[in-house]
């Protein structure tokens, strides 16, 4: 129901749709206030037993009113009633019935209550097992669980940021704005984070006087003049979620949920902030009382029944009842009393004390026995067996300091024994995350504005920055003390401990009589706490639980700690903007443009894209294109992107002496204008990565990686660089991006550079044989590197231009090599190529291999030291017996090859023992005209002509297969050197 | 994280590397004695102590230094920053 | 056949926008070199700079802008960066020059600039730039490499609300997009 003369029935009139039936609310309204108002009572339905629930916070805590949001791929399950900002057009929902929320066919499950308690899954479903995956998994999964997703992908925007500030303050009620205040005198750049949409905190939900006028004035004054600075920045709608290290937090911020029309805008920032210190103002939460049926609609927290009266005008019902074990109960009987209300009794557990206020009837020293009304309560019996006929029951079971983001770092907290409550220790102190107010354990605001004003002002004396002067206000006087009354000593399996996870106080007894007395056995086996909401309403209950039982007290029993999040978070805002081909960035070579325009096919490679075959007219088929630009290279000339490769520029007296340590092989003596094969291992002496350094001058040498390894090996070389070789002079640049590389291979090659370079006798065989290098101009002046490599074993090169002239050359080469009919060929031919001519690559350098697997223990020098070579000879990488890669054929040549196939001598079944290889690498090569492949096999060398079996048990397949030489093209070398 | 760099101040730990215990600066002389089970000491054994620890850390998305990072494994909190050739190179001056 | 003559092409060919009141436009420069000082060489280094470049050598994470407009920016103990924005005879004069003291890497087609001008810059950058931006902290003329949406970043600060990104060219297109994002959702 509404109060009528409440100013919010003055805003703006919202519609929205609850189970599709549609109701008003006003603007400031929750959807949880507009229910209220609209009596709505069941709003879903729990978690195990699907018996009916209402709304019971008016908070982040809210364990029952989880409801679905939206529709078609906006659907948003597990949201809180609570936390959601009403607007116009909104469409809510329960979740988790079948039927109807009202008649909800599961809550069979409340009358099987007895037999699905605590450990019933662990105990039931053990057998036979191969009942789990087919039978139980799935029933179980269709009854439990909170809301349903959309299966659909989800169509807003998220995006992320960063924040630094020396202050980050989490909460704006009295004690944060009040911090604020104190500290943006100090000129630090300070952070309001926000939960609600309004600013306040708890002021806004009481009845309390700030000098002498309304609260709400009080704020309405320092929010402006924090507004009005420009070293504080207020951010609402947002949540801190999580603490990290070093003083670094998380915070979802809701930048569009209130707002109906679909925006291009984010809809939600996760923010990381980086602060000095953290001031948490973060409150206290409200707990339960367990007794029996306390779960029923219409049950609802006594501070949070005084929030929806007082901000929203909204109520259930006109006969309320409060339940209480402290004095804040009774100020929710006079707020409600104040409004008009009839009180209808408060209960309160403690015997000894003296009735607050006379004009209220009150039950002192008793307790609920039973409370009526299935779908919403109807009426309570208390101890003495009087029943009273109540449509709305306010329960208070004191306050609980809000110190969840204290336990992030695995701050233990500590128990209070005056105000019965958990505190955060000193290691938060550490952490520098400073609790003021009620998160301090200070519930009274007289004594909040106090408090706040020593901490805070001892702290910035502390820190040494300018003293501000204290905040004079005068207050209303609260008084708080709590008993801990906190179970009932009836009916256990009625009692609610955790509302969300439908743990009842039979749960806590059976873990107990089983032997999880521990709190950290007792959470797991009872789920106790394990819900959405971190049983931030109901842990305390079941350690009293726990320590009643035991025979000692909530100290003695310890408490879990709390994790983050503090609130669920979509998963899609710690995707951000990440999601589909902006997962990652991507890397386009420098031909790229021209690849394009010919229809190029690309592949990803890393973050690359490269072009991975060029389909020519009339062609359907990949092999087609692929063998049609081996084969035109190989008889002509051909044209390849290689600028994937690492490069890095290296410069440096000791250059030498550097390679000749990174590199098993030795580099001492390259000559200036010399290219060498290099092979480098890991300290473990398996080998790591290979290409070409080239020396250019007498101080510098580029060096090519593999395009996988480009930055593995240079963060390797800086770590050689500055931890191992320090006195060297030697710098590393990679210049990977800075040049464009391109193969050019084929008998024509050096007929077509010779019409681009612009010396072309500087590049004749004589001048230029097999394994130069040297700087030159192109096209008039532009400024070239040529080198005499081949990864094809054709008469090859590689020219590198500077980037910016990449596309150009691409272009220029094509159209000069148009009398050779040049072609420009991808990443499958050039990998059909190497495997032609023998050379190893990613598939045989895999991390498992050595050098001498590779054929290449000769390339280990032992003249100098170099990374790997003590381990390269260790016994098991040695001797006769082990793998080394060689070539294979199908003996009936016909057949096709498949890589990852094992090989097994002739006659030998396959098993593991009788495994002697692999295939690493298989490809058509169109030059043979038949499958070939590499792989490693025992003993390969030896073997030449012997028949082995290439096995696949994946597709079934057995191919016999001939050992060969892995040069199958010119193993000679002699087309290289031409 | 965050890490207090010795030239530039306290940096995020996702623009660093982190590569495990700081021992890998000692690399053995290939031709010292036992030099092979020095090498297999130093390729595989790693201490991993609760409490004081010092790590190697790279700067790969800053200025490309490498770190030995003094830190408490227990409550994260860093002791000590330095740039592993300063140390390296005292250490070879001896 | 006519002569073949190679065209420059620039990472992002010259692109400007405004969204959101923020500037975006390519820097685009003449060249981009990188200056290695030689182990034990930081005196000569300093008197070289100064005498090729006409100011004195930066400190790490600061910038010089010279009187013809050269911006040089150190980023590492031994790494410096200069960038001339104008074609000029830099490349034919300044650099044999400063060959003499540093190791010179041409650097030109490497990176990519971006300049991001306007009120609203500090908001957009927020959203993928994990430094500190306060002038406080990030002072006009200071210049940082960190990393913006996985992509390796360096960032110059050229008044209160302009600073020109640099980032590696082959990704260019990514990190303009990530720009054009990033201003999009303030």
């Amino acid at each position: 129901m509404r109060n009528s003369s409440h100013p919010i029935t003055n805003k703006q009139k919202l519609s929205f749709t609850f189970n599709g039936k549609k109701y008003f609310g006003y603007k400031g309204d929750t959807l949880a206030s507009a229910l209220i108002a609209n009596n709505v009572k069941i709003v879903g339905r729990s978690f195990k037993y699907h018996r009916p629930r209402g709304i019971f916070s008016a908070g982040s805590e809210e364990p029952n009113a989880l409801v679905e949001l939206g529709d078609g791929p906006y659907k948003e399950p597990n949201t809180k009633a609570t936390n959601i900002e009403l607007f116009d057009g909104l469409k809510g929902s329960s979740q988790n019935f079948l039927g109807s929320v009202n008649f909800d066919l599961m809550a069979i499950n409340d009358l099987l209550k007895n037999f699905i308690g605590a450990g019933f899954y662990y105990k039931t479903f053990m057998w036979p097992r191969r009942f789990w995956e087919k039978l139980y998994e799935p029933i179980i999964r269709r009854a439990a669980g909170l809301g349903k997703l959309s299966l659909k992908a989800d169509p807003s925007h998220y995006d992320k940021g960063y924040l630094h500030c020396d202050f980050l303050i989490i909460g704006s009620g009295i004690s944060g704005l009040m911090s604020a205040l104190l500290l943006a005198e100090t000129g630090s750049e300070v952070l309001i984070v926000e939960e609600d949409f309004i600013l306040g905190g708890r002021l806004n939900s009481e009845r309390l006087g700030i000098n002498g006028k309304q609260s709400s004035i009080w704020i309405g004054q320092a929010v402006k003049k924090l507004k009005s600075l420009n070293n504080v920045r207020i951010l609402n709608r947002t949540t801190v979620f999580a603490a990290f290290d070093h003083g670094i937090f998380a915070a979802i911020e809701k930048k569009t949920d209130h707002i109906l029309e679909k925006s291009s805008k984010p809809r939600q920032i996760n923010w990381k902030i980086y602060t000095k210190y953290c001031i948490l103002a973060s409150g206290a939460i409200e707990r339960s009382i367990a007794f029996p049926q306390n779960d029923r609609p219409g049950i609802m927290l006594a501070g949070s029944v005084r929030t929806y009266a007082n901000r929203f005008g909204a109520h259930y019902g006109q006969k309320i009842a409060i339940y209480t074990n402290n004095d804040d109960g009774w100020k929710t009987a006079d707020d409600l009393k104040n409004m008009g209300l009839e009180i209808k009794a408060v209960i309160d557990t403690r015997k000894e004390i003296e009735a607050p206020s006379s004009s209220i009837s009150s039950y002192l020293g008793q307790t609920i026995t039973k409370t009526y009304g299935r779908k919403g309560i109807k009426a309570i019996k208390l101890s003495s067996g009087s029943k009273l006929n109540v449509d709305c029951l306010a329960v208070s079971g004191g306050w609980s300091s809000n110190i969840h983001l204290t336990c992030h770092k695995r701050g233990k907290p500590v128990w209070d024994n005056i105000y019965k409550n958990f505190l955060s220790v000193d290691n938060a102190q550490k952490d520098k995350i400073i609790p003021v107010g009620a998160a301090r354990g200070i519930f009274e605001i007289q004594n909040i504005i106090s408090d706040t004003n020593r901490v805070i002002l001892s702290l910035i004396k502390k820190i040494g920055l300018s003293m501000p002067n204290r905040i004079t206000l005068t207050s209303s006087k609260e008084q708080y003390s709590c008993s801990l009354d906190l179970v009932s000593s009836s009916n256990p399996s009625n009692s609610f401990i955790d509302l969300q996870n439908d743990v009842t106080q039979k749960d806590i007894e059976l873990s107990f009589r089983e032997g999880f007395k521990s709190v950290e056995h007792l959470k797991r086996y009872s789920t106790l706490g394990m819900a959405t909401d971190q049983g931030k309403t109901s842990n305390i209950l079941g350690l009293a639980s726990m320590a009643k039982l035991k025979g000692t007290n909530i100290s003695e029993v310890g408490t879990t700690i709390f994790r983050p999040p503090y609130v669920p978070v979509a998963i899609s805002a710690f995707a951000g903007r990440s999601k589909g081909k902006d997962f990652r960035p991507t890397r386009l070579p420098p031909s790229h443009n021209v690849a394009f325009k010919r229809n190029a096919v690309f592949v990803e490679t890393g973050n690359w894209l490269r072009a991975q075959w060029f389909p020519e007219e009339g062609e359907t088929f990949w092999r087609q294109s692929v063998d049609r630009e081996v084969l035109q290279t190989r008889n002509s000339v051909g044209i390849c992107d290689v600028t994937t490769l690492g490069k890095i520029d290296i410069q440096g007296k000791d250059c030498l002496e550097f390679l000749n340590f990174v590199y098993t092989n030795a580099f001492a003596k390259l000559p200036i204008n010399r290219v060498r094969y290099g092979l480098m291992l890991r300290e473990d002496g398996v080998a790591y990565d290979d290409g070409t350094t080239a020396r250019l001058g007498e101080n510098h040498f580029i060096m090519t990686t593999t395009t996988a390894n480009a930055a593995l090996v240079f963060r390797n070389l800086e770590f050689v660089r500055q931890c191992l070789l320090p006195n060297l002079d030697v710098h590393l640049i990679s210049t990977t991006d800075s040049w464009a590389q391109y193969s050019v291979a084929g008998p024509n090659s050096r007929r077509l550079l010779q019409k681009i370079v612009d010396k072309p006798k500087d590049i004749t065989n004589a001048n230029f044989p097999f394994m130069a290098c040297r700087e030159l101009t192109i096209c008039g002046g532009v400024m070239a590197r040529l080198f005499r490599i081949s990864f094809s074993g054709e008469l090859a090169y590689e020219i590198a231009v500077p980037t910016q002239y990449g596309n150009a050359l691409f272009d220029a080469l094509l159209s000069a090599g148009k009398e050779f009919k040049a072609v420009p060929y991808g990443t499958e031919a050039l990998g059909v190529m190497r495997i032609e001519k023998g050379h190893a690559a990613g598939n045989e350098i895999n991390g498992h291999t050595t050098a001498q697997n590779l054929g290449l223990s000769r390339m280990i020098s032992k003249k100098a030291d170099s990374i790997g070579n003590m381990l390269s000879e260790r016994e098991g990488f040695n001797g006769s017996n082990i793998a080394t890669m060689s070539g294979f054929q199908p003996v009936q040549r016909s057949e096709k090859l498949e890589a990852g196939s094992h090989l097994i001598s002739a006659g030998k079944t396959p098993t593991m023992e009788n495994d002697e290889g692999w295939l690493s690498s298989v490809a058509f090569s169109p030059t043979l005209g038949h499958y070939i492949g590499l792989g490693f096999i025992e003993r390969g060398k030896t073997r030449i002509g012997e028949k082995v079996l290439a096995v696949n048990l994946l597709q079934n397949k057995t191919t016999e297969v001939e050992i060969v030489s892995p040069h199958f093209v010119d193993p000679e070398g002699i087309k290289q050197r031409g | 994280m965050l890490i207090d760099h010795p030239l530039l101040g306290l940096r995020d730990s996702s623009e660093f590397i982190y590569m495990g215990d700081a021992k890998l600066l000692n690399r053995p002389n290939w031709k010292s004695k036992n030099s092979k089970t020095k090498f297999i000491d130093y390729g595989y054994l790693r201490k991993n102590p609760a409490g004081v620890h010092k790590e190697l850390w790279y700067h790969e998305q800053g200025d490309r230094s490498w770190l030995v990072v003094t830190r408490n494994t227990v409550t994260h909190e860093i002791l000590k920053v330095e740039l592993a050739r300063y140390l390296k190179r005292k250490a070879n001056a001896k | 056949m006519a002569k073949l003559v190679l065209k420059i092409e620039k990472p992002l060919n010259g692109y400007t926008k405004v969204i959101n009141k923020i500037k975006i436009a390519e820097y685009q420069f003449d060249s981009l070199i990188s200056l290695a000082i030689p182990l034990n060489s930081q005196r000569k280094c300093k008197l070289n700079f100064q005498k090729s470049l006409g100011n004195p050598m930066p400190n790490i994470e600061n910038s010089i802008i010279n009187k013809s407009g050269i911006l040089g920016f150190r980023i590492g103990l031994d790494l410096l960066f200069i960038c001339n924005p104008s074609y000029s005879s830099f490349a034919k004069k300044t650099v044999p020059v400063l060959k003499q003291a540093f190791y010179i890497t041409d650097q030109t087609g490497g990176w990519c600039g971006v300049v991001v001008d306007g009120d609203r810059v500090i908001e957009m950058l927020e959203r993928i730039c994990p430094l500190n931006l306060s002038l406080k902290i990030f002072a006009i003329g200071n210049v940082k490499r960190t990393v913006m949406d996985h992509l390796n970043v360096i960032i110059f600060r050229q008044t209160e609300k302009k600073f020109i990104l640099f980032s590696p060219s082959s990704s260019s297109g990514s990190f303009l997009k990530s720009i054009e994002i990033s201003s999009r959702n303030i």
